[in-house]
């Protein structure tokens, strides 16, 4: 006999309690010195034998209830001879039994487990494959074990996703005309995807089906096997680079604490962590591996790589790649003192360091100029400017900034903040602490920028340059807020045509700061933001939108995969409105939008969508299902005979004798 | 001192007020050694005329009826009643079952309230009491007196025994009928925690000699109905033993038992003609004797 709530075993001493109740009373007794000793001794000797005998019915009566509701809490099974019940099995062949487990795939064991159980049993035995589709490969059938060994060898690893809900629809007398006569079902499946997830619906529909039959789920290699990941391998945020910031991944793992002390594990690799990688961690790509997934080593997460495999290793890995949508055109102009300074690296090359390990290399084009040469330069061709330890000098050359700015450009002006050369006013004078100008509450200023790249106070979650860094004229609303934050001095200036600056960044001439992860995060955010509309690829959309802007229609607009074909894609809407649709169904792969040939935005296409979640099952899940009714095995430790079925009787008998002592105690006392 | 604060413990005046108002009358026949205000056996020449009775020689003539001898031609002599008075003697039980307690009521006190009351009716109607303690054998005597100081003295002989001894009715009563003599009031104040054969055995022999028996059997409550809940281990008051059960389980079959042996005692009292009363602890002893005394009234007319 098995229990399935094991757990309560510890509750049997309970049975006990009647005794110690009856000790404690004993001990606890009312001493009196008798007058009517004779009288009172001889209605004891003749109640001695029918009062013992009572209580000890009592006795027994009590501990039998106790003992059947824990029974009933156990939830007892006994071992099923195979009998001659009907059997219907429902073998999972989504790609993830394909998984090797040791020498065997997850299906193969499956199979095993079926030739096994069919070897002691008598019944009718059907068999069923699922991926997404129920296809019938024994049914109605005398049982000879070459036929079942020939029925499990035809199925095999197809590939779609497997899920309760498609499987639940699928569980019907149309599409399985002896579904009514089956006694029991089997369903054997590693339970990867979706399976724990259950929502009332599904919860409904497999109540319905256990009020039928017996319901049991199989389960091959079960996620509690999955390595080990520990929560040190994720050290890289604790120790002051991302103080403050924890990523999901690490939040993900604190939540499952729990679990990660059972060795278990939720890891999501679904749409919104990707989303999360690209927003957050901004790396220049992002691998997604879909599972199955095997994790070998517990490397850290390079974080602004991706997702290497070097930390998680992949068996029968699925990859895809997300990449930023078009490229950056940056121009960084730099005082040429600092060009010159031969002491200390000039910050241009740790921008561009820092700028390409953020992005594709491919996709940031970075032009490093002289300050005194903006006039020279066609601003409309950068995406955002560096200005390094300069300001504007000249009418023109604010007037030039201005334009840019107007026409959406974005200016993030650097500053040695630790320089003796500031000027009296100008772009220097907001930033140097021993003298502040007339007019800027330094104290109202100091919370929307940064004092020092590697101060304590530059922390990602204190930048907001979305609306104190990135000045952008076009839009009223950021301008107010910039405003309102105390750096009407910057516009001002502006006005009077010394310096056009929208956000700024000081820094420390002296150091290193391309190494600082504070910069880089900055950096990071800054031009994720400004590029965020059109920065990556959505995911796995496939009826997915390419906003064009200035879109011509004389022009030609083509969709190109990797290897190089074109795709017509269809216009929609009018005017500024119009988009470019993308055919309904694309292959998984790089694409890019081209315009006449030439590159709008490049993305990528998911291969599949689903079984992207590495799902462990967890003791509530397991709950979940014993609530309505259905057992779970593991292949795996005496599985075949491990089909149980409910001692519920036992607990009636239980019940039903406590009763009867009790009602016998009862006439007892009532004869005496 | 000892007297007065011995009366102070078991003399209640307002019960003796009430009992000694409603007094206490033999109703049979008493011999008394002096002229008192009960009926004697002995016939006298004394103011109520009680009949005539054939001359012998020897009679004084001055008794004849000569009314008579004119009526009848018959010499007859005039008979009158005698009135004398009686003695009431107080039998105490101070046997260890008497020094039973439970919730602070116990036993003995009532008893000694009981004779104590008894006494001073007695007494203050000019008869005689004789008081006796007893267990297994006689403990104390206070031989017959018609003074009120036999109220102290059955109080402070109460106060100061310890009911240690055995109970043994048999013996006692045997002992008790021969002292006793003809024609007097005996009280027994006892729980009778005896065989009851063995008591009724000894009070027939009281009987024997013309005594009015009364029983006066003083039972607490609890000793009816045993109404204790939980275990219970119960110390033998007269046994070197104990016993130890569930309080609830043994009620039933107890009270059972021991009513019957209580019912026993007044029917057996009934057919042999005593009086038997129960003292039930918990009720005031002067109400339970009131009651008797008023019931004797009524019986005595």
């Amino acid at each position: 006999m098995q229990f399935l709530n094991p757990g309560m075993l510890w509750a049997l001493p309970c049975v006990l309690i009647p005794i110690l109740i009856i000790i404690f009373l004993k001990r606890k007794k009312v001493v009196i010195h008798w007058a009517a000793f004779p009288w009172m001794k001889q209605a004891v000797l003749k109640k001695k034998k029918k009062v013992l005998k009572e209580n000890w019915l009592k006795l027994f009566s009590k501990m039998l209830l106790i003992l059947a509701v824990i029974l009933a809490l156990l939830n007892p099974m006994f071992k099923g001879n195979g009998g001659s019940s009907n059997v219907i099995f429902i073998i999972d062949n989504s790609p993830s039994m394909g998984t090797i487990v040791g020498s065997d795939k997850r299906l193969a064991k499956a199979g095993q487990f079926v030739l096994d159980f069919t070897q002691d049993h008598n019944g009718e035995v059907m068999i069923y494959s699922y991926s997404n589709e129920l296809v019938q490969h024994l049914e109605n059938f005398t049982l000879s074990d070459t036929q079942v060994k020939g029925a499990i060898e035809e199925i095999d690893i197809l590939p779609h996703a497997g899920g309760i809900q498609g499987l639940l629809q699928l569980l019907n007398p149309t599409r399985m005309p002896l579904l009514n006569k089956a006694d029991q079902i089997i369903i054997i499946s590693d339970f990867q995807q979706d399976w724990y997830a259950i929502d009332d619906g599904i919860k409904k529909q497999l109540t319905a089906l256990t009020s039928k039959h017996g319901v049991s789920f199989v389960q091959v290699d079960p996620r509690v096997d999955v390595p080990n990941i520990s929560l040190n391998s994720f050290s890289i945020y604790e120790d002051g680079i991302f103080s403050g910031q924890k990523s999901w991944l690490y939040t993900e793992m604190e939540n499952h604490s729990d679990m990660a002390n059972q060795n278990r594990y939720r890891i999501f690799l679904g749409d919104e962590v990707i989303e999360d990688l690209l927003v957050n961690l901004n790396p220049r790509e992002v691998k997604v591996i879909k599972t199955p997934i095997q994790i070998e080593s517990t490397e850290w997460i390079n974080l602004f790589g991706s997702i290497t495999s070097d930390a998680l290793t992949f068996d029968n890995r699925r990859e895809s790649t997300y990449y930023l949508k078009g490229g950056f055109d940056i121009l960084i102009l730099q005082d040429s003192i600092l060009t010159s300074d031969t002491k200390v690296e000039p910050p241009s090359l740790y921008i561009q360091a820092v700028l390409k390990s953020i992005m594709n290399r491919e996709q940031v084009n970075v032009k490093v100029a002289d300050t005194y040469d903006i006039e020279s330069e066609n601003l409309s061709n950068y995406d955002f400017v560096f200005m390094i330890g300069a300001g504007v000098e000249t009418d023109t050359q604010k007037s030039i900034l201005l334009d840019y700015l107007n026409g959406g450009g974005h200016v993030i002006s650097m500053l040695d903040a630790s320089s003796e050369r500031a000027p009296i006013e100008g772009l220097y004078a907001p930033f140097k602490a021993e003298s502040q100008p007339q007019n800027i509450d330094r104290q109202r200023v100091q919370g929307t920028w940064l004092s020092f790249m590697d101060g304590d106070d530059m922390k990602p979650e204190n930048i907001s340059f979305k609306n104190s860094f990135v000045f952008e004229p076009s839009k009223q609303f950021q301008a107010m807020l910039f405003a309102d934050r105390g750096c009407i001095g910057y516009t001002e200036v502006v006005d009077k045509g010394m310096h056009a600056v929208c956000g700024f960044v000081p820094y420390r001439k002296s150091s290193n700061f391309a190494f600082n992860p504070n910069f880089v995060q900055f950096l990071n955010r800054l031009v994720w933001s400004i590029y965020k509309p059109a920065s990556h690829t959505e995911v796995n959309l496939v009826n997915d939108f390419v906003h064009v802007s200035n879109y011509n229609p004389q022009n030609n607009y083509t969709l190109v995969d990797e290897s190089g074909d074109p795709l017509q894609l269809l216009s929609e809407g009018l005017g500024e409105d119009v988009v470019l649709k993308l055919p309904n169904y694309l292959r998984a792969g790089i694409y890019s939008v081209q315009e006449n040939q030439d590159e709008l935005a490049r993305f990528a296409v998911d291969r599949e969508s689903g079984d992207s979640n590495l799902l462990v099952i967890s003791d509530s899940d397991i709950e979940g299902y014993k609530s309505i009714g259905i057992q779970t095995f593991e292949v795996g430790e005496d599985t075949v005979s491990n089909i149980r079925q409910s001692l519920t009787w036992l607990l009636f008998i239980l019940l039903g004798l406590a009763i009867l002592l009790e009602l016998y105690a009862h006439f007892l006392r009532k004869e005496a | 001192m000892s007297n007065q604060s011995a009366i102070v413990k078991y003399f209640d005046a307002e019960a003796i007020s009430k009992i000694t108002a409603i007094g206490y009358k033999p109703l049979s026949l008493v011999e008394g050694n002096l002229v008192g205000n009960h009926r004697s056996p002995s016939h006298g020449f004394a103011v109520e005329f009680a009949g005539h009775r054939q001359y012998s020689p020897g009679d004084d003539i001055k008794h004849l009826d000569w009314n008579a001898y004119f009526k009848s031609d018959k010499y007859l002599i005039k008979q009158y009643a005698m009135e004398t008075n009686f003695v009431g003697n107080i039998l105490i039980d101070v046997s260890a079952t008497m020094g039973f307690e439970y919730e602070g009521r116990r036993k003995m006190d009532y008893a000694a309230f009981i004779a104590v009351t008894l006494a001073s009716c007695i007494t203050r109607q000019n008869d005689l009491v004789a008081t006796t303690f007893f267990a297994d054998k006689v403990i104390e005597t206070i031989p017959q007196t018609g003074a009120q100081e036999i109220i102290a003295k059955i109080s402070s002989t109460m106060e100061n025994t310890e009911p240690k001894h055995p109970s043994s009715f048999g013996k006692f009563l045997n002992h008790i009928g021969e002292q006793i003599g003809f024609r007097q009031s005996v009280f027994v104040i006892s729980d009778f925690f005896a065989d009851p054969e063995e008591i009724f055995a000894g009070l027939k022999r009281l009987l024997y000699n013309h005594n009015e028996v009364i029983l006066f059997q003083i039972i607490d409550p609890i000793e009816m109905d045993f109404n204790v809940k939980g275990r219970v281990e119960l110390h033998g008051l007269e046994e070197d033993e104990k016993l130890e059960f569930e309080g609830q389980n043994i009620r039933k079959s107890y009270n059972k038992i021991f009513n019957e042996y209580r019912s026993y005692m007044e029917s057996e009292s009934l057919k042999l003609g005593i009086d038997y009363v129960l003292c039930d602890t918990s009720e005031n002893f002067g109400v339970t004797m009131a009651r008797y005394m008023n019931e004797r009234v009524i019986k005595g007319i």
